[in-house]
């Protein structure tokens, strides 16, 4: 009977040892760990590396039009006679994050170029651009776009547009949200 | 045991009846130790990390602010902080196992964690929170899993100079914890 006895005691003290074994593991927390990554993109930024040039013309007895393509390429109808030189559309940079989509909104009412040295005035309508203008219209790919601006200006005839450089501005906004 | 048979049937027959209750007992004493020892119970608790903390994309300006991402990837700005749509970032999520329908604790981290750009720009992120909260407050589905979504507040300077920042980078705290705990 002393030997049941050793064996029962053997068995029950292996009992309660695989027992508390089991709650020993149970007991034990676990970790694990998390990094953390946040982004600070610089502020939205437009700069215009071109200025809208629609080069050296002479006016005829008529008036006419000058249209200019976002792509500097230049047409010329009614009674306008292009001379040589430089003429190129309008380029903007624009830059701010990775694949950042933004509206780009052209001048909706017309713009007014003067003379520098009189009061006269010619009239730049039609604004085109590349990318067209549009909400979410550009694209950020590598972050930065540029875009090219192109319009049409209409030309009155010798009295209403005398020799000289005429100016103006206008603006395009390009929104970021 | 052979030779008991041979010398001493009566001692045999003691030891067979011994035997056999040494043998039924030692059945049931396993089977009762067997019993608190299947792999369901003692299953150890265990947490994984699925996703990052990302705090997405915001922008700085002259004025302090904060970028708060709540567990359910609830994002808002405060201060001079403008929020950017380009990365909308997420909150961590850590996948929870062990056995079924079990409550645990959840421990987040009590202080800061630092993300550098890698240079001498940093930011901290502290006010941890999480889904399900902090505390005794986890329980594990009839399959033994749960879903904890962490989130944290990230606290951005006056002109935080613009740039990618990370735990990892160099300067960086490193990682933050989660513990969780059978209670």
């Amino acid at each position: 009977m002393a030997r049941i006895n050793k064996i029962l005691i053997s068995l029950v003290l292996l009992f309660f040892i695989v027992v508390s074994r089991t709650y020993a593991q149970a007991t034990l927390p676990a970790s694990t760990t998390g990094h953390v990554i946040a982004e600070i993109i610089p502020v939205f930024s437009a700069s215009e590396t071109a200025q809208l040039n629609f080069g050296r013309f002479a006016p005829g007895p008529q008036g006419g039009k000058l249209i200019l393509t976002p792509q500097s390429s230049i047409s010329v109808l009614g009674s306008v006679y292009k001379g040589t030189g430089s003429y190129n559309a309008a380029s903007f940079y624009v830059s701010g994050d990775v694949d950042a989509a933004y509206s780009i909104s052209l001048p909706s009412s017309p713009v007014i170029l003067t003379h520098t040295t009189s009061a006269k005035t010619m009239v730049i309508e039609e604004w085109f651009s590349d990318p067209p203008p549009g909400i979410g219209a550009g694209m950020l790919q590598n972050g930065f776009q540029v875009i090219n601006v192109g319009a049409t200006l209409n030309v009155g005839t010798m009295n209403d547009n005398p020799v000289g450089i005429y100016t103006g501005s206008y603006t395009i906004t390009f929104d970021f949200n | 045991m052979i030779k008991l048979v041979i010398t001493n049937l009566k001692t045999m027959k003691k030891f067979i009846a011994f035997s056999i209750f040494l043998f039924a007992f030692t059945v049931g004493a396993f089977s009762q130790a067997t019993s608190p020892a299947t792999a369901t119970i003692i299953a150890p608790i265990a947490i994984a990390n699925t996703v990052v903390l990302d705090f997405g994309a915001a922008v700085a300006s002259a004025a302090i602010g904060t970028v708060t991402m709540a567990p359910d990837n609830t994002r808002t700005a405060g201060g001079g902080v403008t929020l950017h749509p380009s990365d909308v970032g997420s909150a961590a999520v850590f996948t929870v196992t062990g056995p079924p329908n079990f409550n645990y604790s959840i421990t987040l981290p009590a202080g800061a964690t630092t993300i550098t750009d890698g240079g001498v720009n940093s930011m901290t992120v502290t006010n941890w929170t999480s889904n399900p909260a902090a505390g005794n407050n986890g329980v594990l589905d009839g399959t033994g899993n749960q879903v904890l979504a962490v989130g944290a507040r990230l606290n951005v300077s006056a002109n935080q100079v613009p740039g990618a920042y990370s735990s990892q980078s160099a300067g960086g705290s490193g990682p933050f914890t989660v513990t969780v705990n059978y209670y």
